[in-house]
């Protein structure tokens, strides 16, 4: 029985080790900051660190269905009271929301490669539909919290409009 | 003091009962039921993926965006459901070894848009944990002793490291209401972009009005997560999942997250369910009893 312990204790402590190893070298809040953005973690492997920054502000998406591209006031910040558009409920059509909101706030450039990878999320949704993709910017001043929404992409059957109040790197 | 802690992990020394065979195979079923979830519920979206936005694990070293090309996901997933089959069946050895690396193609690519979830880890803990006692050992009560104690060690674990990881982020004031507050905001818009609806239920308005009841929520929170490194030892163990259950409950009610899974496996390792099966064998007459004998050698 001693050998059998033995080998479940060399077991435990390899995966200890290598929990350990696999997560400094990947987990991003352990790269250099300018790197921070693109790491994750070792798939099983985690020090599970969600909601581990309490204040910090937080970066979401909303998708809202406008008529068209000509409106040259659609580009301006919003509160939750006043969003351009009518609601455009992601469940409704199989797509998940982190996926949307991660690719906006993760993505650090806009070229073509990345642009038509979020189009191809939408699919055939785009050939008849203009989305509007908006940034959520959520921030905690004193007792209040307050949420900006600013347009980011607009999504048209026949092209992609940036926000040209924003500064985008395509490279 | 090493020995005990083994012990109380592994137990290696004690009698197996039917019981524990059959929680077991239940243990063992539903892991592989989460597998073949995750796997046909992710195979056919990655058709739908285009870029990797944030590289994950593997995905780091090797192109993976093959996995976005038809029908790639879906062969991955046919892959997967059939090793985590023939490991179940105890037809091949390292099926659920192989198994493990289809499942973290499969999680890489599912997640390179930059969100890194974690519902789906101790579905893979497990599923590493039943692979390395299956290899290691070829006497069936070994391999699921080890598996087991592999379980409770990383989840318990995995918890407790969630706590430090709120304590290095933030500091002792991270169960502060206000935080709770945001992240209350950041789930509503969320909700409101998945369902185009803005709705908030009554425990988050009783949040968001009254600071105290947030910072208690969090306090429980962080605490309980502290604690369940205490999962390790037997005679915690039901209570600290008992906490654990408490705090899922809170994050649904809360935050509107679930982590089924875990919430599942958590379930079946926090408490002695072979004891009901034991009292129920001790109703038996003997030619019931000689059945289930039967029944616990198909199932080892």
């Amino acid at each position: 029985m001693e050998a059998t312990y033995k080998a479940a204790a060399r077991v435990l402590v390899g995966l200890f080790v290598l929990q350990g190893v696999l997560v400094t070298t990947h987990l991003g809040d352990f790269r250099p900051m300018e790197r921070r953005h693109e790491l994750g973690e070792f798939w099983p492997f985690s020090i599970y660190p969600m909601f581990s920054r309490g204040a910090h502000p937080w970066v979401r998406s909303l998708v809202r269905e406008v008529p068209d591209a000509a409106d040259p006031d659609l580009w301006q910040p919003y509160s939750i009271n006043d969003l351009p558009g009518e609601p455009y409920a992601l469940k409704r059509v199989g797509i998940l929301q982190n996926d949307i909101s991660n690719f906006i706030s993760k993505s650090r450039t806009w070229d073509e490669r990345r642009i038509n990878g979020l189009r191809k999320v939408f699919g055939d949704e785009l050939t008849s539909k203009h989305l509007l993709i908006m940034r959520a910017d959520g921030s905690i001043t004193g007792d209040s919290v307050s949420v900006v929404f600013t347009p980011f992409l607009l999504l048209a059957p026949d092209s992609t409009y940036l926000n040209p109040h924003l500064v985008y790197a395509t490279h | 003091m090493w020995q005990k802690f083994l012990e109380n992990l592994f137990d290696f020394e004690r009698e197996e009962t039917s019981g524990e065979i059959a929680l077991y195979r239940l243990f063992e079923l539903v892991v592989v039921y989460w597998t073949i979830e995750y796997a046909w519920r992710w195979g056919p979206y990655l058709e739908r993926l285009g870029d990797v936005v944030l590289p994950l694990g593997i995905a780091e070293y090797v192109d993976i965006t093959f996995m976005f090309t038809s029908p790639a996901g879906v062969i991955n997933a046919v892959g997967m459901t059939l090793l985590m089959a023939v490991g179940f069946l105890r037809l091949w050895r390292p099926a659920y070894l192989v198994a493990l690396l289809l499942f973290h193609l499969h999680y890489v690519a599912r997640f390179s848009q930059g969100e890194i979830s974690h519902g789906s880890n101790f579905v893979g803990m497990a599923v590493l944990a039943i692979a390395v006692g299956t290899v290691l050992f070829k006497e069936r009560r070994l391999v699921r002793r080890t598996a087991l104690g592999l379980c409770y060690f990383f989840f318990g674990l995995g918890y407790t490291t969630a706590a430090w990881c709120k304590l290095i982020g933030t500091g002792p004031n991270w169960p502060d209401g206000r935080h709770l507050w945001m992240w209350i905001q950041e789930r509503t818009v969320d909700t409101f972009s998945n369902t185009g609806v803005v709705d908030y239920n009554w425990l988050q308005e009783l949040a968001v009005q009254y600071h105290l009841i947030a910072t208690a929520i969090l306090t429980f929170g962080l605490l309980t997560e502290f604690f369940a490194f205490l999962f390790w030892f037997k005679r915690f163990r039901a209570y600290i999942g008992t906490l654990l259950f408490g705090m899922h409950f809170g994050i649904w009610a809360v935050m509107k997250l679930t982590f089924s899974a875990n919430t599942y496996l958590l379930f079946i390792l926090a408490y002695r369910w072979e004891a009901l099966f034991e009292a129920g064998l001790s109703r038996l007459n003997e030619a019931q009893r000689e059945r289930v004998r039967r029944l616990r050698l198909w199932m080892a």
